[in-house]
């Protein structure tokens, strides 16, 4: 590759990272938020290899035990480690909650972008089926899907995902209604591009901010689904580690051991407090006209 | 001669709207051939913007109801999408009136402008990874070779340092700036056919004349074909070869720029070079058109201009008015032609009265 044109590459890559080192630590509770998420991604890579229990093996001699030494958040009703259950249920909680949130993400901006640029009947067909789904309340219609397929994770998943794309293409299709009928966009045909060039090359990237900090702060919402979900016992069974599972098993103990609940409890609050806060400040930073738009959803 | 770069023959581009059919192009016909600047005069509304879009086939929403198009004996009213597309790339390109809206907001200037070189350069098998620079499928050289033609076209457009300034974004430039990278956009596949819609009107003056000057070089050194559009006749007086005044979506009065600004024969463009400031002495009120354009809606039946034109007849209301020639290149349709001489015939003569009226 010869020289100048290298070099232009280079300075490309580095204005977007300044620009994204500039856009985070700029706001305190944004860098809040990226730490809280950075600690639980640390916990929930690392937590489990460093812990020396297991946590579906069942020590019934110390059921109960209050955090000491040995078990720094106690133990539960089968003597199962609580904080290695709690790292195990990270890794889980935020796996289904990046999945989940990727699966709403690729269809709701797939299902939008067809149907802002195609319009006409598909455009019809498909945002009266964004209306029906947004017309349940989401966690009614996930826990109905749920209840049909029956208890599990991959199913409690797959119902999130089925509930909660909707937002993502309404969102989606606006961004397009606005931009594709921008100058830049017959520009681009003007060039020669086909309609598949104009959509992938000129359209998402300028639709994709507004998904980007939807996502963000859809993330929260999917693990309190989740855990919700699989309080209700429709989602992760026993002894799987899943936060809401632990709160819903400890349930029975809060008298007698406070841990059981308030361990997995906070953690889920301090999940969702992050990546809202994160969001928030992404939806501030990159795109303030939309805000008001983000709000209504 | 020789056959002209660009036919336009009897054009109509119609809109369905739910006040009825608009007419915005109605019965237009011109040529452009290479190598010369036509201009295109009229107010707001008069179907300039809607046939430069018609050549394009971009005419969405509207569409054409007959005539033809015909683009180095290529007619385009009936062509393929691959063939638009390759004519698009290659042969015909387009300025826009705002340049802060031509550019995409999310790419650096100068990979815009790569991506221009590279639609031309791999014409029809464009693949769609390659334009996404999704690694493998990405043919590095040959975007870094685009690339340095963009700083190079940059250049040309006389844009100080513009290498650095080929990675800047558009929002980082002057409005002057984004022009002339619109304009470098427009001239990487390096067309035959030109298209400024009111490319200057955005612009203040000093940009504008440079801007001007350019269109001029490129007709003088590429022997490109421009269509220049605008509302401005002192752009028109600057720049065009030829000049053609639409109303109403028809062909009022087309010939050479110098002819029919000194001479105009046709009502309309008396009328409208009457408002220009260059023709008003000083100290005395600028004059400015009476009267509203006429409302395209169903078309017309007689002369568009009929309503507004203080020596129309009856007959200027019914029948079709035929084309005459004044002379071999001076076209005009109006049927009260040979108008009384200038002077007496210019509004100014006519004195407003409160309502908006004219008495006569």
């Amino acid at each position: 590759m010869s020289g100048p044109a290298a070099d232009t590459g280079v300075r490309q890559e580095s204005d977007q990272r300044d620009e994204w080192t500039e856009v985070i630590p700029a706001d305190r509770l944004a860098q809040v938020g990226l730490g809280i998420i950075l600690i639980l991604l640390v916990l929930a890579v690392f937590g489990p290899i460093v812990s020396p229990y297991d946590p579906a093996t069942q020590d019934l001699s110390s059921r109960l035990e209050a955090p000491s030494l040995t078990h720094p958040l106690g133990t539960d009703q089968l003597g199962r480690d609580v904080l290695t259950r709690l790292l195990h249920g990270a890794r889980l909680s935020l796996g289904i909650a990046l999945a989940v949130t990727s699966v709403r993400l690729v269809v709701g901006t797939a299902v939008g972008l067809v149907a802002g640029y195609a319009g006409g009947w598909i455009d019809e067909a498909l945002m009266r089926l964004v209306d029906t789904l947004l017309a349940f309340p989401g966690i009614v219609l996930a826990l109905v899907i749920a209840g049909i397929l029956g208890p599990s994770l991959v199913n409690v998943m797959l119902a999130l995902s089925v509930v909660g794309w909707a937002s993502y293409a309404r969102l989606v299709r606006s961004s397009v209604l606005s931009v594709r009928e921008r100058e830049f966009v017959t520009v681009a045909r003007l060039l020669g591009h086909t309609r598949t060039h104009v959509t992938a090359r000129h359209l998402i990237p300028n639709v994709v901010a507004p998904v980007v900090v939807l996502a963000t702060l859809d993330i929260g919402g999917v693990i309190l689904g989740t855990a919700g979900l699989s309080f209700l016992g429709l989602g992760a069974q026993p002894p799987t580690p899943e936060w809401g599972t632990m709160l819903a098993s400890g349930r029975t103990y809060l008298r007698q051991a406070w841990w059981l609940v308030n361990a997995p409890g906070v953690c889920i609050m301090f999940t969702v407090f992050g990546f809202n806060l994160l969001g928030d400040s992404l939806r501030d930073t990159l795109s303030p006209t939309q805000s008001a738009q983000m709000e209504q959803l | 001669m020789s056959k002209p770069l660009l036919r336009v023959e009897d054009l109509h581009t119609r809109f369905d709207t739910d006040r009825g059919t608009v007419h915005a192009v109605d019965g237009t016909s011109f040529t452009v051939d290479r190598g010369e600047i036509v201009g295109v005069l009229g107010e707001s509304g008069s179907g300039k913007s809607v046939t430069a879009r018609s050549i394009c086939r971009l005419e969405d929403p509207g569409r054409i109801a007959g005539g033809t198009i015909e683009f180095e004996g290529i007619e385009l009213t009936t062509a393929e999408e691959s063939t638009l597309r390759r004519l698009r790339g290659n042969e015909i390109s387009m300025v826009f009136q705002d340049p802060t809206e031509t550019l995409n907001p999310v790419f650096p200037v100068g990979e815009q402008i790569a991506e221009a070189v590279r639609i031309h350069e791999t014409n029809d098998r464009q693949r769609l990874l390659d334009f996404l620079g999704v690694p493998p499928f990405r043919d590095r050289s040959a975007w870094a070779d685009a690339r340095e033609r963009a700083v190079e076209l940059l250049g040309q457009m006389d844009i100080p340092s513009p290498k650095s300034r080929s990675t800047a974004f558009p929002h980082e430039f002057s409005g002057g700036l984004r022009q002339r990278a619109v304009l470098a956009v427009a001239l990487a596949s390096e067309p035959s056919l030109l298209i400024a819609d009111e490319p200057t009107t955005a612009l203040d003056t000093t940009t504008q004349a440079d801007i001007l000057r350019r269109l001029r070089s490129l007709r003088d050194e590429r022997d490109v074909g421009i269509l220049l559009i605008t509302h401005d006749i002192g752009v028109i007086a600057q720049t065009c070869d030829r000049v053609i005044v639409l109303y109403g979506g028809q062909v009022m009065e087309a010939g050479p720029v110098e002819r029919v600004l000194t001479d105009p024969a046709h009502p309309y463009t008396r009328s409208l070079l009457a408002c220009s400031v260059r023709n008003t002495d000083s100290g005395e009120r600028i004059h400015s058109a009476q009267g509203r354009p006429a409302d395209p809606v169903d078309g017309h039946e007689g002369c568009p201009f009929a309503d507004r034109c203080r020596h129309a007849t009856a007959a200027c209301r019914e029948g079709p008015i035929p084309t005459t020639e004044r002379s071999s290149e001076h076209r005009l349709s109006c049927l009260e032609a040979p108008l009384p001489a200038t002077r007496e015939s210019s509004p100014q003569r006519v004195s407003p009265t409160p309502d908006g009226g004219t008495t006569e």
